[in-house]
């Protein structure tokens, strides 16, 4: 003890030295402190932003070349030039499963599947493909213009045309129509559009015109996308009705197609995902989980049966959460999404026959429960959005092939492919990527200004390890200084007290225990005002760091969040660089002692008077 | 005279050292002895090896060769921090003073360090200083304020405190004028023939050596006893 208030005694008595040891000591153990303190909020609010923000990459195969599509326009008696993508074949997912790709969700190519649900309907898209109507032109024509056509019987209809009526038809789009004759009578599939200029002279400033609508084709690929051979062309819209048509093959389809009318009110998109967030409309925050919940990993894994619906559709046909709907899937479509398809309006514009003229049969039935309901926009014609009505199941529930039941198939688009990877990442990935060398195929990244804010947070982080290494070097600085200054230049004392007959121990912590203990009040000093300082900026941070979660994945999970919130800053007080200062100091002015001891006290004086 | 008591015996002490050339045979084969309340001085000119031979009886080094005596206890088998503690106390020409310490609390240091309770080591320090003549108002000064005569009486105060037998002064008159001289070589004396110290002076001071008792002459690191 006596050793100890000797030591603070003479030490004491420095009292310049020592206040002002204390204040340097102080100030560079606080900016360590205070540089620690950023880094931590600085990593804090990258672990915040991490939680709040996903980075997903879309797929485009690019067409290999665009060839010119004529279409003959009979209002101007020409062709109407429109370019089309060409594809030597579609590329596979598989391109993107390569080694250490890294993806926390997907690659997913999605397709979307009609569900026939008789029980519900669709209601605004409750419409036909078209009308389908019979009927005989007034007067023997070629229909390369609007010509006058009775319509005689409505098979499928919107309303807009009724028995008895007289309509303009035109083959639009055919440069050399078939004559058609007033004693016989057509099954046709029609569709309305605005009339021709010339019809303004009859029919006043709003002329309209019937063309065909070719439904009777039916579209349908095998699995590897190649056309199922069919004997109905394409642009099969018009039949000849004679005795007994409708009991042939091709009366039969006209019956089929008739059938697909009401199939369509019924007849529901469902899209089969890995993660919801890889579908823009969840990623992009248009649609978001507004009651229940999005599914979990188990589901998705498992391939559960559980669905997310629109709360419109839910509300309307009065389903709650933990309801179930008995899905039976009857077909595929690879080529388009039901964003595009499926509005609250319109039907979906492609046939459901397939290559033998019938509706395509269920391949997938089940009961999905309802788990979560997404609020949003939908059924707006957006290849991005989600189409009307739509239902959402994990991919993997689908567990039968649809290889029979493929009604389109396309390319990778980016409304249809997508992955996700880890934030901050897309530099790593798209490195990888480019040595695979695969041709055509483009991936778009989207992160929400994820990089931006990591680039802005890395560079804080640069400035708080700035200030930790200023801070370290200024503190081995002032205990280098001073440990000269309070030791190495007290060799005549130690000198004396050795004459006097102290051992070297007790030499040793008498003057050890006042530096320790200058240096301990030091490091105590400076964390207290780092970490008072750290605390500040961390508030400041908490009031001014409001980021936009729109786009965030946690913001699609809670509607309620969607304008933005409040990152929670927190930094966690750590006494290491407290420990780590004073064990530095401690164990500088320890050698520094020991250095003086191992010499003899003459040698002390001598060097003492140097 | 009474009774002569043998404390200090050097026996063929030798010792040398590496300089940054050359091996320095400072002290040679040097025997002698020192008595009980005797006052000493060893003269000889700079470098002749004294304040080395000095720092031998005080424990402070080893000889290479020989061996010192402490009432005929060998030294190099004895504690050597506590002969110092206790029985041989130095004072140095440049006074070694704390220099953050007043003077009365330079003299209470081996005090304290001996485990006297303050109070009474302050008393004892008090006395001390009193009786090397100097005034109170010195007591409570720093090294610094006091003049190299002061100074080096506080210093001899501090070795009688530690309560040896033995005082080493090496040049303890060296930076003092020639009053302040006589006054300390004066004390040392009285320490040595009043109160039975044995007091070794190092000195090449013809007149400080006059005043002792015995004188030892070292010349190139041997020794040769002048009167």
């Amino acid at each position: 003890m006596f050793l100890l208030k000797n030591s603070m005694r003479q030490l004491f008595r420095m009292r310049g030295r020592v206040v002002l040891f204390l204040l340097l000591l102080t100030f560079a153990s606080g900016l360590c402190s205070v540089g620690r303190g950023f880094l931590m909020i600085n990593q804090a609010k990258m672990e915040a932003y991490e939680d709040s923000f996903m980075t997903i990459g879309t797929v485009e195969q690019k067409a290999k070349s665009v060839e010119e599509q004529m279409i003959w326009d009979a209002e101007i008696k020409d062709y109407h030039i429109y370019n089309r993508p060409v594809y030597d074949s579609y590329v596979p997912l598989s391109v993107l499963d390569f080694a250490d790709a890294d993806y926390l969700s997907g690659p997913e190519r999605r397709c979307f599947y009609g569900a026939y649900m008789p029980e519900y309907e669709m209601y605004g898209t409750g419409m036909s493909l078209s009308e389908i109507v019979e009927g005989s032109p007034v007067e023997d024509a070629v229909p390369d213009h609007p010509i006058a056509f009775k319509v005689t019987r409505i098979l499928v209809g919107q309303g807009g045309i009724r028995e008895g009526h007289i309509i303009s038809f035109c083959d639009h789009y055919n440069p050399e129509p078939e004559k058609l004759y007033a004693d016989r009578t057509y099954v046709m599939s029609l569709s309305y559009r605005p009339g021709h200029e010339d019809q303004k002279e009859f029919e006043g400033d709003s002329p309209s015109e019937y063309c065909p609508y070719p439904v009777l084709g039916s579209t349908q690929v095998d699995a590897a996308g190649n056309r199922v051979p069919d004997e109905v062309d394409d642009d099969h819209f018009c039949d000849e009705v004679t005795e007994g048509f409708y009991d042939s093959p091709m009366g039969r389809r006209w019956l089929n197609i008739v059938a697909v009318w009401d199939h369509l009110r019924h007849t529901f998109p469902v899209t089969g995902t890995n993660d919801i967030y890889l579908m823009m409309a969840f990623y992009n925050g248009n649609a978001y989980i507004s009651q229940g919940r999005a599914f979990t990993q188990e589901e998705y894994a498992r391939g559960d049966r559980v669905c997310l619906v629109s709360e419109q559709f839910a509300q309307r046909e009065g389903l709650a959460l933990g309801d179930e709907l008995p899905l039976a899937l009857q077909y595929a479509n690879y080529r388009r999404t039901a964003g595009r398809s499926f509005t609250t309006n319109t039907a979906a514009a492609f046939t459901l026959l397939n290559a033998k003229g019938e509706i395509y049969p269920v391949f997938e039935e089940g009961d999905y429960k309802i788990v979560g309901m997404y609020g949003g926009q939908s059924g707006l014609r957006d290849e991005y959005g989600l189409g009307y009505n739509e239902i959402i199941i994990p991919s993997r529930s689908v567990k039968n092939s649809d290889a029979d039941n493929i009604l389109e198939s396309g390319p990778m688009t980016g409304s249809n492919t997508s992955f996700r990877i880890a934030n901050g990442t897309v530099d790593e990935y798209m490195e990888k990527w480019s040595k695979l060398q695969i041709p055509n195929v483009e991936i778009t990244f989207y992160d929400r200004g994820y990089s931006e804010l990591e680039a802005n947070i890395n560079n804080m982080k640069y400035i708080a390890r700035l200030l930790i290494v200023m801070g370290v070097t200024m503190v081995l600085m002032v205990l280098g200084y001073f440990s000269w200054l309070f030791i190495l230049k007290q060799k005549e004392r130690t000198a004396v007290e050795r004459c006097l007959g102290f051992r070297k121990w007790q030499s040793f912590v008498s003057l050890f225990s006042g530096i320790f203990l200058l240096i301990l009040v030091g490091s105590v000093c400076g964390y207290t005002a780092g970490g008072c300082l750290s605390g500040k900026i961390a508030e400041q941070m908490e009031d001014k760091s409001y980021y936009d979660k729109t786009f965030g994945n946690s913001a699609a999970l809670d509607a309620n969040s969607i304008s933005g919130d409040e990152i929670d800053i927190q930094v966690h007080p750590t006494f290491a660089e407290m420990f780590a200062i004073t064990a530095a100091g401690a164990a500088i002015a320890a050698a520094g002692i020991c250095g003086n001891l191992r010499k003899p006290p003459l040698q002390m004086f001598e060097d003492g008077e140097d | 005279m009474g009774m002569k008591m043998e404390i200090l015996r050097a026996e063929h002490v030798s010792y040398s050292y590496l300089s940054k050339y050359q091996k320095v045979e400072a002290v040679k084969d040097v025997s002698c002895s020192f008595e009980k309340g005797r006052f000493y001085a060893i003269v000889g000119e700079s470098g002749s090896g004294k304040s080395t031979f000095m720092s031998l009886l005080a424990g402070l080094d080893q000889p290479c060769d020989g061996t010192i005596y402490v009432e005929g206890e060998p030294l190099c088998g004895m504690d050597r921090d506590a002969y110092r503690l206790n029985r041989a106390a130095v004072v140095y020409q440049a006074f070694h003073l704390f220099p953050l310490l007043t003077a009365q609390e330079n003299v209470m240091l081996p005090l304290e360090f001996k485990k006297m309770r303050k109070k009474e080591a302050a008393r004892q320090a008090k006395r001390l200083l009193q009786r090397m003549g100097l005034e109170s108002r010195i007591y409570r000064q720093f090294p610094k304020m006091m003049s190299g005569g002061e100074q080096q009486r506080v210093a001899i105060a501090r070795a009688v405190a530690a309560g040896g037998e033995i005082i080493l002064a090496d040049e303890p008159t060296g930076n003092l004028d020639s009053g302040n001289e006589e006054n300390v070589v004066a004390l040392l004396k009285e320490l040595a023939h009043e109160d039975g110290y044995t007091v070794i002076v190092i000195t090449h001071n013809q007149r400080v050596a006059d005043e002792t008792d015995h004188v030892f002459c070292m010349r190139d690191g041997r020794m040769e006893q002048v009167r």
